[in-house]
């Protein structure tokens, strides 16, 4: 049965089989577990595809049920209405606060997103003539599907077809965006948040569409527990909703489709089933998160995965099969190439000067080493170029734009991108998935595309398919294109690293050190891809420390001594001039 | 006006001397193992427990249970670092995190199935009858407290900066790698403060728990507090807690004498939030942090 | 560690399944009482001695003859912990699940308010004991009977104690941050009002987790009120009373039965000397329905009750009485014998008007030389 089939299934099951419960309590506590999923999906949401821990999200759902109950009793809204007006006020608070939290990095996130729910609970219980305070508010309307002069289909019926309907909508929703640029979006910044963003990716921006999606998804989920309890207090706010909406993500399988609504109907109903000591329920709930980080971080839907036999990798495409590893023709690069001009550039860090009065012009087409002792600044040089660093003084130019200070993600979508000194890449994601993702910047990248699937979003993704292919032969991995990213052998990784630079379709690319490791085979073939590159108006700078390579690569050499460009100009002439020499070359010996 | 003011102020120091003791276990545990230890707050409640069972059940005197307290949480201190968050160092943070979030869930029900939810009372030595200095009202425990909050806090400091084990502990905050290169023996240096910082938050606990009253969930609210603290106060640096912490209860005093009671709890996070938005990285001393 | 985890995890299942609550036995001819109080959180204490009350009254009333036809009454008690939320689905459970007759769901005001609007729809008659807020009989619900005292009426009654001491024109008030003690100030502030009594200088609330008062008392000091409403719950209220001496706090005191507590007294009886308190019944009470009450828990639990058991007890005795006035155990039957009914508790006359409020006075105590004694 198709994945479809199964979930449809599933949903289905969900709506209908309660009602063969004996008694109405049951149906209630099934109710109530479902509702409560909605704040566990929008916690994986945030926590489980885009990777922040932002440990204070569940206040989300309190904050729907609140605004929403607040809409339908004070400014009588209907609740039909009250309900999805009032996540868009979460999200609307959500946005607020992730504005706020996302400049914490670290630790502080996560405890930051902590104290501001605390901080939400503290004005729920006090501003009283918004909130009513800890009195609570009473009497709020429930929600009717039907009539109530038609009283066949009870309330608890009626609640529970809604939010599964409304569930399923979601599911729906998040998986064709998972399927999308904005999944794998979200994958990269979870994964590398780095190297997602040096390939165009912006993380801030990824992330907080995932804060703010997240708490919407909760803050609906919070108006129907809103009008299906009837009664809305701070209580809704507190900290024991945090620990509970964690255990089901967990135990549920966070990062997963499935994993919350699992989570959430098994930890939701089963103290109830089991009618364990009530007391205790707190103790027994701890014991059982701790038992799923240690033994099952993957939760059930992990456990799942794990006993079905082996599938077919995440991509749902067939993989390219028994064509030989050829060398495939190389596209002109998908950005308008220019010159680098760098003026002065001079960077320092506390007390150490590590680059000072770099100027430095390079121009389309050309193959620039670059070349020094280490420690000589060539790695900061290219930080700054690309925008991991911002340069202390001076100013870079490409394409006569000022890209000096700018921040990765936009250097790259001007068409500079850059490999790395140890290999960066995403390993959990398969070699195809890997290209993929770094094909970012000439995706379809819009949301309402994604969910549509229109007409110009299936160009996107085959235009993208094509190019994935395209480059996957171009750095002969094609057989392993689905194998994970980790299991590829270093040379291979190496080549992926390159085939991810070219997927971002930049005309300027910086390679750092990518012989390092490489035989004398592979570095030929290296050689041999930059001549084609070059040759298709590719512009290519790479630091390496193989002088043969670099001779006989290159157009031209410039060497980095201690922060300062010592030398300037053909290889031939490198090699003869003194300065030179004596801080690198040194005097010729056997074994060149 | 005036008056009010200045015992707030008094009153507020008082406070915030205890907050900072709480603060140090957690800086503690922070700095080296890069965590939230979330079970903090329930080793501060465990120690208010403890010193409770030693004086009424054991009939210990008062002092002695204090420092009975603290050593038995230490104990606990070291069980859960070998059980919750050893086997899970080389996961993401946020695993240990989780673990002992867990864990404070079940020490918080396990003392309330122990002791029931109702707070308790420890049977204090001290008289209430208050001493008064010009417009000023101080309790001899007040002072008490004080005094014992200062001293363990200057024995902390000392032992940080003077003794072997102190020392070993900021080389592994620093640069754990390369404090493995020394010959530090890491587990037992995280072992030993996971104990010492459960020893501090249950000497806080203890000496508060007798002033006021124990009960299962008191140990919630320091624990965010605690961490507002270090956050302000820096990761190392035991003066700047200890100085963030005074500053935080006199603050707090001066809300509820000023404002409103509800709005006090406000006071730490807000502040909190704001160093943060200045300071995204914190105040970190340890040297470079690589939080 | 997967091992140690694994076993570990089993000998706690093994130990909760021990511990776990067995439903009290029933006879066929049994007509239930569905409670729901917060045996966990912090009005556990009072739950307690409600339930106590409780049982006393159930024992009463099925020893001398039951609820007619031979039947007895049971009770079955399910824990909300505080959390209306969880009122909700206790109420639920009561109804569905056990099918009992009544339901009364107390402690605090918001968890009865909460599951109103289950016994709304569901058409079950609810009685409450120990609610106090006066929003209780606002929520449109015929099935609901408040059958003790309520925050206007503890209000009323303190208010003219409060106007009777002498010099007496500023008043400060402190109570809890919860729905109790924000309806209690709001009442007491509107009753001095309307009564022309002391002028309310300043009011503040507390929260449960607080536990250092001193300054809001310091505040309060430099206000220099002309007396006290300090309504604070045990044991919170043994250090509200020795910071006040620790500030020098000294005023005439009023309060409310949170003041009422032997431990308290105990504790803490000189700082109380002279507060005067607002109860809803004391055991210094001696009209017939309180002997017998009185009497009737002794012999059972073997200690004096207090202000919450009181309120147990008339909670089942109204429902005692109106299940065997009306005949059948449907819900109609039992609502149309809750209007009509006239019963006579301990904390005074319980008959209820159109909207379910009895109306029943509040009385006045004061503390003088370590006792309670009867003001009003």
């Amino acid at each position: 049965m198709s994945r479809a089939g199964i979930w449809l299934l599933s949903l289905l099951a969900l709506a209908l089989l309660p009602s063969l419960m004996p008694n109405a309590y049951v149906q209630y506590v099934i109710n109530s577990s479902l509702i409560l999923a909605f704040a566990t999906i929008g916690l994986n949401v945030i926590f489980g595809y885009a990777g922040q821990h932002a440990f204070g999200f569940p206040v989300f759902f309190g904050v729907g049920a609140y605004a929403s109950a607040l809409l339908a009793t004070q400014a009588i809204f209907p609740v039909g209405l009250a309900i999805p007006f009032g996540s868009v006020i979460t999200g609307a608070v959500s946005a607020v606060i992730g504005f706020f939290s996302f400049r914490l990095r670290g630790i502080y996130f996560g405890v930051g997103t902590i104290a501001f729910a605390y901080v939400i609970y503290i004005i729920a219980q006090n501003w009283v003539e918004l909130t009513h305070g800890p009195m609570g508010i009473p009497l709020v309307p429930p929600l009717r599907l039907l009539p109530e002069s038609v009283g066949v289909v009870g309330r608890d019926v009626q609640t529970r077809i809604a939010v599964v309907s409304t569930i399923a909508i979601i599911i729906f929703g998040l998986d064709r965006l998972l399927h999308s640029p904005i999944g794998r979006a979200w994958h990269a910044v979870r994964e590398n948040e780095s190297l997602a963003s040096s390939l165009g990716i912006s993380p801030l921006h990824y992330q907080m569409a995932a804060f703010v999606l997240g708490a919407v998804i909760s803050g609906l989920g919070g108006g129907f527990y809103a009008h299906y309890v009837g009664f809305i207090s701070p209580t809704e706010l507190g900290f024991h909703y945090i620990g509970v909406v964690f255990i089901m993500l967990i135990a549920g399988g966070a990062g997963t489709l499935p994993g919350p609504i699992i989570g959430s109907v098994v930890f939701g109903v089963l103290p109830e089933l089991l009618r364990v000591a009530e007391t205790a329920r707190n103790l027994l709930l701890g014991l059982i998160l701790l038992f799923c980080i240690a033994v099952v971080p993957e939760g059930l839907t992990g456990i799942w995965n794990r006993l079905r036999p082996e599938r077919k990798a995440a991509s749902d495409r067939p993989s390219v099969a028994t064509v030989p590893d050829v060398a495939a023709e190389i596209v002109s690069p998908a950005t308008q190439t220019g010159e680098l001009k760098l003026g002065g550039v001079f960077k320092r860090f506390e007390g150490l000067t590590a680059l000072s009065d770099v100027t430095l012009n390079v121009q389309p087409g050309e193959v620039v080493g670059l070349i020094g002792p280490n420690g000589a600044g060539k790695t900061t040089l290219f930080n700054i170029i690309t925008g991991m660093l911002a340069p202390t003084g001076g100013d870079v130019f490409y394409c006569n734009r000022e890209i000096g200070g700018l921040r990765p993600y936009s250097i790259a979508a001007l068409g500079v991108t850059r490999t790395y000194q140890i290999t960066s890449l995403f390993p959990e994601l398969s070699t195809q998935d890997n290209i993929r993702v770094a094909t970012h910047l000439r995706s379809c990248r819009s949301v309402l595309a994604a969910l549509l699937r229109n007409k110009r979003f299936r160009d996107s993704e085959a235009a993208i398919d094509q190019t994935v292919d395209r480059i996957l032969q171009l750095v002969r991995l094609q057989s392993r294109c689905d194998l994970p990213a980790s299991a590829l052998s270093y040379g291979d990784q190496r080549r992926l690293e390159i085939g991810l630079a070219l997927a971002t379709g930049a005309g300027l690319i910086l390679l750092d050190e990518p012989a390092a490791g490489l035989n004398a085979e592979e570095t030929d073939e290296l050689c041999d891809l930059i001549r084609r590159l070059r040759a298709a108006g590719f512009t290519i700078i790479v630091i390496e420390h193989d002088m043969r390579m670099v001779m006989g690569l290159c157009d031209r050499i410039v060497v980095l001594s201690l922060g300062r460009i010592i030398f300037d100009g053909t290889p031939t002439a490198a090699a003869a001039h003194p300065d030179v020499i004596e801080a690198y070359l040194g005097t010729e010996t056997a074994d060149a | 006006m005036f008056e009010l003011a200045l015992q707030q102020v008094v009153n507020g120091l008082l406070v915030g001397a205890i907050y900072a003791l709480m603060a140090m276990g957690l800086m503690v545990i922070l700095g080296i193992l890069r965590i939230i230890n979330m079970a903090q707050g329930e080793l501060y409640m465990l120690g208010g427990y403890f010193c409770y069972v030693a004086v009424v059940t054991l009939g210990v005197g008062y002092f002695p249970a204090v420092i009975l307290a603290m050593i038995a949480t230490a104990g606990v201190g070291v069980i859960i670092d070998r059980l919750a968050v050893r086997p899970l160092l080389r996961r993401p943070f946020y695993m240990v995190f989780l673990s002992t979030f867990a864990v404070s869930m079940m020490l918080e029900n396990g003392a309330e199935l122990v002791w029931g939810p109702d707070p308790q009372s420890i049977p204090s030595p001290f008289s209430p009858m208050p001493i008064v200095i010009g417009p000023i009202f101080l309790t001899s425990q007040k002072l008490f407290i004080f005094a014992v909050a200062l001293i363990m806090i200057a024995a902390f400091a000392a032992f940080l900066r003077w003794t072997r084990s102190g020392m070993a502990i900021r080389a592994l905050a620093r640069d754990r790698d390369a404090a493995l290169l020394m010959g530090i023996d890491a587990d037992r240096m995280q072992s030993f403060t996971f104990g010492l910082g459960s020893a501090l938050a249950a000497g806080a606990g203890a000496l508060l728990g007798a002033m006021f009253n124990v009960y299962p969930t008191m140990g919630q609210l320091p624990l965010l507090k605690g961490f507002a603290l270090v956050v302000m106060g820096g990761m190392g640096s035991v003066v700047g807690v200890f100085v963030s912490g005074l500053i935080l209860g006199v603050a707090e005093g001066l809300t509820a004498g000023f404002l409103s009671t509800g709005y006090v709890d406000l006071v730490a996070f807000v502040t909190m939030l704001a160093v943060l938005m200045v300071h995204p990285e914190g105040l970190s001393r340890w040297g470079k942090s690589r939080v | 560690m997967r091992n140690s985890l694994l076993r570990r995890m089993t000998l706690v299942c093994g130990i909760s399944a021990l511990v776990l609550t067995a439903m009290p036995a029933h006879s066929a001819e049994a007509v239930k009482l569905g409670v729901g109080l917060s045996m966990t959180g912090p009005l556990a204490f009072l739950s307690q001695q409600m339930l106590q009350g409780m049982k006393a009254a159930v024992d009463n009333v099925n020893k001398s003859g039951g609820v007619g036809g031979g039947r007895i009454i049971d009770l079955v008690v399910r824990d909300h912990k505080g959390v209306p939320s969880e009122a909700v689905a206790v109420t639920k459970r009561l109804i569905e699940e056990d099918k009992v007759a009544i339901v009364d769901i107390d402690l605090p005001s918001t968890v009865a308010i909460a599951a109103e609007a289950v016994t709304k729809e569901s058409k079950v008659p609810q009685i409450a004991g120990f609610t106090f807020a006066p929003a209780a009989v606002k929520q449109g619900n015929p099935y609901f009977f408040r059958a003790c005292t309520n925050a206007d009426l503890i209000a009323d009654a303190l208010a003219r104690s409060i106007i009777d001491e002498p010099n007496n024109k500023t008043i400060a008030m402190l109570a809890p941050n919860d729905d109790y003690g924000r309806s209690a100030i709001q009442a007491l502030t509107a009753a001095l009002e309307r009564l022309n009594g002391p002028k309310v200088l300043y009011a503040d609330y507390y929260e449960r987790t607080q536990s250092d008062f001193s300054a809001i008392l310091l505040k309060m000091k430099s206000l220099n009120p002309d007396s006290l409403f300090i309504d604070v719950r045990y044991p919170a209220s043994i250090t509200v009373l020795k910071q006040m001496v620790e500030v020098g706090l000294k005023k005439p005191l009023f309060s409310s039965v949170n003041f009422y507590n032997a431990k308290l007294a105990e504790q803490a009886g000189p700082m109380m000397e002279g507060a005067q308190l607002s109860v809803a019944w004391a055991p210094v009470f001696d009209d017939a329905a309180s002997v017998e009450f009185k009497n009737a828990y002794e012999a059972m639990f073997k200690q004096t009750p207090d202000d919450s058991a009181s309120l147990g007890w008339t909670v089942v005795m109204v429902a005692a009485h109106a299940l065997k006035s009306a005949g059948g155990t449907d819900s109609e039957s039992i609502r149309k014998a809750l209007l009509n009914i006239n019963y006579i508790g301990p904390q005074g006359v319980v008959k209820f008007d159109s909207n379910g409020e009895a109306n029943v006075a509040a009385h006045v105590l004061r503390f003088k030389d370590g006792r309670y004694q009867l003001v009003r």
